[in-house]
């Protein structure tokens, strides 16, 4: 009888018979598959940096910010000392580090631009261990020591990237500009975080920042914390909630400020990514469902054409399932064909926009892609060919031998 | 003699009805898509159009921050506006009437329960009230507006009085504002806005205190004299406060816009999504085109013989084209025309569902032209598509194409 081995290279045979049919064929598949792999690997490589920014920042610390504001109005909730210093007597609580932010007019190189001004505690070592908090370091330099009002420690954009940074040259150690009309001399410069707007800004020391916005005392826009290593970081963190509930006096689920651990701030980032991926992807995967019903197309035409052959496999002791399996795999391979080239097309495409990104618009974007994702998509092509075959492979086998045979 | 293609095309297709159905669902899978997604695109844009026509085209807004900072740099930016700036844009020609307004997101308590919502600072004078009165999002229901001499009296949008919070509010209920008691007297009018709809409107010196702001507002709603062209006004505006400032052209920390600016604004980067995802969709356009010449490659095979005898008769290689372009392109066709059905109903089920969820500005727009414009490319889609097999088609050799099978 027919084995395996054999309906296998018939099916590869009569895919190379009908070569333009079977090149367009396998065309639409590399299309869809192709698209949704640049499409997802974009997306995901967008995933993957947001998630490296919130490691850096380490995974032990919380964020407490007002609430009710949202971007672009302001919130009548505010943090204030006392927000701190309830924060540092909750059981666990390493250290608090509260800051101030502002977009302030700067100018340098004769050029005037917007730009995030961090206000940072400068007492003792606070403001290196606030940095740390955040997730960078000094690198370069050495930070404003209390009292110095005119110095300032800046992102490594501004600092080495003379090409990417919003005044066209490099702010290095001991360069003057101005903020707010006063002149500030940088003293150092801080780390990498891999996002432009964090990478160019300027941290000054928080007396400072108040004298020069005009800001309330013992104001704060956010307070990171940092939970103790080995204490578990939900219960400390629902701790600070319930005691800044009672330092505010306001019931559960009304609060006005909001305390968010790394994790659930990036699972709220990632979950809305998530959505967005989901329907990026999906609308390209439309083009994918084409694909398939153009596979279909194809097996029905082919065994149409071959209905005497099929006719005389039966006719010779081809079981009905001997020809469901030939017709089955023939259009499985054409799904893997177009699955494995349009896999290797979005992989590129992918590769070259995340390398275009990063190098032109100084976003880490890391387009990664992970074997198994790969790996199931390739099956997922396989079987969708396999899928879109059954109907046309179903029809071909039930085939009355003398009827086929007849067949002009 | 189109007649006679058209009646060869249909016979051809009729007889290969399952494999004509494929190729056309094919097509109409991305022109659904692609209906569908430009339909509500342009409703969307209308739907902010028309928040903004109805402040009126008379109005310009004048906020902090430049341009360059984008929507998310107001708030946090150092520059502001104060009254000061509202004295200067009262001297400009052309200018009838400054507003402004200090905007904080605050909390409010009704009935016990607490929430967080815009609060709106706005003068009680006559002659601004006046004014509101001729904009949709400030109209009154029941109730009237705030006058001078009120302190603790609030308007609330129709959101609040209905269902932002468990109970309704009625006139004359009370509103703690940041732990400040007020008096609903006036209930304002739905407007179908997200943003104007559930706030709370309170007299502006009240709102100094209540926030502690003792100058700056928000932003500055600039209604011009009848006659004169707000573009014009709005630039005299720009340079006076440039002057005033002694900021060079190109360094605003202020911006200054008309209605029509902001909507244009707001289209753009709407424009950009959808074009964004149109293109994508529209990958699924191109692969249903190359479903097309699958197909018509295959029916150029299949019809060899008879492509042979109609040249041997007398037929022309243009009329081979031709047939097998028609055939193509009403492939392209039935399939756009079903899209166009599909994706049309499909952006009705959407408009529906949002109309449900409050956002009631926002109607699918398949508009006429739209529909033919997509019947035309379709059938365009299906045509090009067609080119390469009927050219094959038309160079057959007249013998072998008879002899063949």
């Amino acid at each position: 009888m027919v084995n395996v081995n054999d309906d296998f290279r018939i099916a590869i045979e009569n895919i190379f018979r009908r070569k333009i049919r079977s090149f367009l064929t396998i065309l639409a598949i590399v299309i869809g598959i192709g698209s949704v792999v640049a499409l997802i690997g974009i997306g995901s490589g967008l995933q993957n940096t947001i998630d490296e920014q919130f490691k850096m920042m380490g995974t032990n610390k919380l964020l407490i910010t007002p609430s009710g504001g949202y971007y672009g109005l302001g919130s009548a909730a505010k943090l204030t000392g006392d927000d701190i210093d309830t924060v540092l007597g909750v059981r666990g609580i390493e250290r608090a580090d509260a800051w101030t932010y502002k977009l302030g007019r700067v100018e340098y190189n004769k050029k005037l631009a917007y730009d995030f001004v961090m206000g940072v505690k400068t007492e003792d070592n606070d403001f290196d261990e606030s940095l740390k908090a955040f997730g960078i370091q000094l690198i370069d330099g050495k930070a404003p020591r209390e009292g110095e009002n005119n110095k300032a420690v800046v992102g490594c954009m501004l600092a080495n990237d003379a090409k990417g940074n919003l005044f066209g040259k490099e702010m290095g150690i001991g360069k003057k500009f101005i903020i707010e009309g006063q002149e500030f001399q940088v003293s150092g410069a801080v780390s990498c975080v891999g996002n432009p707007q964090d990478d160019q800004n300027i941290y000054i020391s928080i007396d400072t920042m108040r004298d020069l916005f005009n800001l309330e005392n013992a104001e704060y826009d956010i307070i990171f914390a940092v939970v103790d290593d080995g204490k578990e970081i939900q219960p400390v963190a629902d701790e600070v909630e319930k005691e800044l509930r009672d330092l505010r006096d306001v019931k559960e689920g009304e609060e006005d400020f909001s305390v968010q651990t790394t994790e659930q701030l990036m699972e709220t980032f990632m979950g809305v990514f998530s959505i967005v991926i989901v329907v990026i992807g999906g609308i390209g995967a439309i083009s994918l469902l084409v694909g398939a019903v153009g596979i279909a197309n194809t097996m029905f035409t082919s065994i149409l054409e071959r209905t005497r052959e099929i006719g005389t496999m039966k006719a010779v002791g081809a079981r009905n399932s001997d020809i469901l399996t030939i017709i089955v795999f023939e259009s499985g391979i054409f799904g893997l064909l177009g699955g494995a080239v349009g896999i290797a097309i979005g992989y590129c495409i992918a590769k070259i926009i995340g390398l275009v990104v990063t190098n032109a618009l100084h976003f880490n974007l890391l387009v990664t892609f992970s074997p198994a994702f790969l790996i199931g998509l390739l099956l997922f092509s396989f079987l969708l060919g396999i899928f879109s075959g059954i109907i046309p492979a179903y029809r071909a086998s039930k085939q009355v031998v003398v009827d086929a045979l007849r067949y002009e | 003699m189109i007649a006679d293609y058209v009646r060869f095309v249909v016979r051809g297709l009729m007889h290969r009805k399952l494999r004509s159905w494929l190729t056309v669902i094919g097509i109409l899978i991305g022109v659904t898509a692609v209906i569908a997604l430009i339909s509500l695109g342009t409703g969307m844009n209308t739907a902010i159009g028309e928040l903004f026509k109805s402040i009126g085209s008379d109005k310009i807004f004048v906020s902090a921050g430049g341009a360059s900072l984008g929507p998310t740099g107001a708030s946090l930016t150092s520059a502001e506006i104060t009254e000061h700036d509202e004295n200067i844009i009262s001297g400009v020609r052309g200018v009838e009437k400054v507003i402004g307004v200090l905007i904080e997101q605050a909390r409010v308590q009704v009935h016990g329960q607490t929430k967080y919502t815009s609060v709106v600072g706005i003068s009680t004078d006559r002659d601004v009230v006046n004014i509101l009165n001729t904009i949709d999002f400030y109209m009154i229901k029941n109730g009237r507006q705030l006058k001078n001499g009120d302190k603790y009296k609030a308007v609330v949008g129709n959101t609040i009085s209905v269902d932002f919070f468990d109970k309704p509010l009625k006139l004359s209920d009370n509103i703690e504002i940041e732990n400040q008691e007020f008096q609903v007297v006036g209930i304002q009018k739905k407007s179908g806005s997200p943003i104007h709809d559930p706030m709370v409107r309170i007299p502006i010196n009240t709102a100094r205190e209540l926030f502690n702001e003792p100058e700056a507002f928000s932003m500055m709603i600039v209604k011009i004299k009848s006659g004169f062209n707000p573009e014009i006004v709005a630039q005299e505006i720009e340079k006076t406060m440039r002057k005033d400032r002694g900021l060079e052209e190109g360094k605003e920390d202020f911006s200054v816009e008309t209605a029509q600016n902001t909507i244009q604004g707001v289209s753009t980067i709407l424009t950009v999504v959808q074009v964004a995802l149109i293109g994508i969709a529209g990958i699924s356009i191109v692969v249903g085109g190359i479903g097309i010449m699958n197909t018509t490659y295959t029916s150029v095979f299949e019809r060899t013989k008879e492509i042979g005898i109609m040249k041997a008769i007398g037929a022309k290689n243009s009329d081979i084209v031709m047939l097998f372009l028609i055939e193509a392109g009403i492939l392209g066709l039935i399939g756009g025309a079903i899209g166009v059905a599909i994706g049309a109903g499909l952006a009705k089920a959407v408009e529906l569902a949002a109309a449900n969820f409050g956002a009631e500005l926002l109607k699918a727009a398949i508009t006429p032209g739209l529909v033919a414009g997509a019947l035309l490319f379709s059938f365009g889609v299906g045509a090009v598509s067609g080119v390469l097999p009927a050219l094959k088609a038309a160079k057959l050799n007249v013998i072998e194409a008879i002899q063949h099978g």
